[in-house]
């Protein structure tokens, strides 16, 4: 019983020092806010039905490097019955996606969209046209789906796309 | 029968010049690492390129989980319509998307999937590309490959003033069309210079873009089961030039088709073929 209760006398401590070590911690994390959270709460702020005109949301990676642009030429905040959230419904609206050296890929041009603040995701139930390399390649569709984070999208089909190829001389028969 | 290839190769009028070197063991190896899906395309030893190699083996995982939180988990899965429909509404972007002599059209009916981190283009569902004299169409899934763009025109500075004024000064865009590679069903049809019909059909295809260079050369390789092969047509008894169809019983046949210029080049594995010849109506004898 005796090594026991001398074992007690060393773990006990060691183990409060132990909380008052890790709870600091836990009450730095909760103060802690994400900006971005905020910059969603922020928008989410704003009653439904409200106008916002002219709107930009760029996005970087976590090398501050650019991913996506979007631009809104009006937003309307709506609240969605079904999920009970807010979306933003766009209209006239831009996207750039970039590739990793922060070069623009393409450019879209959506004439309304829905955006999900929660997800960063931009729903397009209109008609999608997509411009890239340098006007080599074009594609348009019925609506799309762009994640502005990560820069991938889907244009959802039926969808047409088109590539320019360059010329080049043709040999001669003998 | 085993000298049909080789009298099939002697009546072939469009082989005027040197044949483009013959079909290895190493081409097939190659076709096979390309055409297999999700396995990624050989990028060549260009330092740009094996990076975005490197990056692309996360691609199709990217997709799947992009579809996923878009909702669209089952968009690849699902039943595909017949055809992608056409237009019924007067289109305001009318004759954009119409074939020109130096474009490709490709449409699908599944979507169009794009991913900033790889040079790749993605088209599900059915598809068709039409460009260069050729239509090729496929069920599955056809995934095109770009060349990373020049780093000169990405990186050109322009002054500040103008890049305020112009969003799109730094364009990158996707490069120059390197491949494509088709899977399900492919169809490829076109015509001769001279106005014979070409078709070629099989499982996967790989069609290589040249680069650079001042010729036009494609290659479209077909391989794997029920591979078909038609110059002009045999089943047409007023055709006035020599037609040939040929289908494989081979599991392992192939088909190089190349294209220089305005020539076609055409080779084929060496055995395991039926082979069908339409000879042109004789003329009737003068008395």
């Amino acid at each position: 019983m005796k090594p026991l209760l001398l074992i007690l006398i060393f773990i006990l401590p060691s183990c409060q020092e132990e909380k008052r070590r890790v709870r600091p911690t836990i009450q730095k994390e909760a103060n802690t806010e994400d900006p971005n959270e905020k910059k969603k709460e922020s928008l989410l702020n704003v009653p439904a039905g409200a106008v916002i005109e002219d709107l930009i949301l760029p996005y970087y990676n976590d090398d501050q490097k650019k991913v996506s642009l979007l631009t809104i030429a009006e937003v309307t905040v709506a609240d969605d019955i079904r999920t009970n959230k807010t979306i933003l419904k766009g209209e006239h609206l831009k996207v750039w996606l970039f590739d990793e050296e922060g070069a623009i890929r393409s450019t879209t041009v959506i004439s309304s969209a829905d955006y999900l603040v929660n997800k960063e995701q931009l729903v397009a139930k209109s008609e999608v046209l997509m411009i890239g390399s340098n006007g080599k390649f074009a594609a348009k569709s019925k609506g799309g789906i762009f994640s502005l984070t990560t820069g991938q999208a889907i244009l959802l089909g039926p969808a047409t796309a088109q590539f320019k190829i360059p010329q080049k001389k043709d040999i001669k028969a003998p | 029968m085993k000298l049909q290839p080789l009298i099939l190769l002697a009546v072939i009028p469009i082989l005027f010049a040197a044949p483009p070197p013959r079909v290895t063991d190493k081409d097939l190896a190659r076709f096979e690492r390309l055409v297999t899906p999700k396995e990624r395309p050989d990028l060549g030893a260009i330092e740009s390129y094996e990076k975005a190699e490197a990056r692309n083996l996360a691609t199709a995982k990217r997709m799947v989980d992009f579809l996923d939180s878009a909702g669209q988990s089952t968009l690849i899965s699902e039943p595909d319509s017949l055809a992608p429909s056409q237009d019924e509404i007067e289109d305001p972007l009318k004759g954009l998307f119409e074939p020109e002599p130096d474009t490709l059209l490709i449409s699908c009916s599944k979507g169009i999937y794009l991913d900033g981190e790889s040079y790749e283009i993605d088209y599900l569902g059915k598809v068709k590309i039409q460009g260069k004299g050729l239509t090729m169409t496929c069920d599955k899934q056809l995934k095109a490959l770009f060349y990373p763009p020049e780093k000169k025109e990405a990186e050109k500075k322009l002054p500040p003033e103008e890049s305020k004024k112009d969003p799109l000064a730094k364009f990158g865009g996707f490069g120059e069309l390197k491949q494509f590679t088709a899977g399900g069903n492919v169809r490829v049809n076109g015509k001769t210079e001279d106005g014979q019909k070409v078709y070629m059909g099989g499982d996967n295809a790989l069609y290589e873009m040249s680069k650079g260079g001042e010729l036009e050369n494609s290659t479209i390789t077909l391989r794997g089961k029920k591979i078909g092969f038609m110059m002009g047509d045999v089943t047409d008894k007023s055709d006035k030039a020599t037609s040939y169809a040929m289908t494989s019983i081979s599991d392992d046949a192939w088909i190089k088709a190349v294209v220089r210029g305005r020539m076609l080049f055409v080779e084929w594995s060496p055995t395991g073929w039926l082979t069908k010849v339409g000879f042109p109506p004789q003329a009737p004898e003068k008395k």
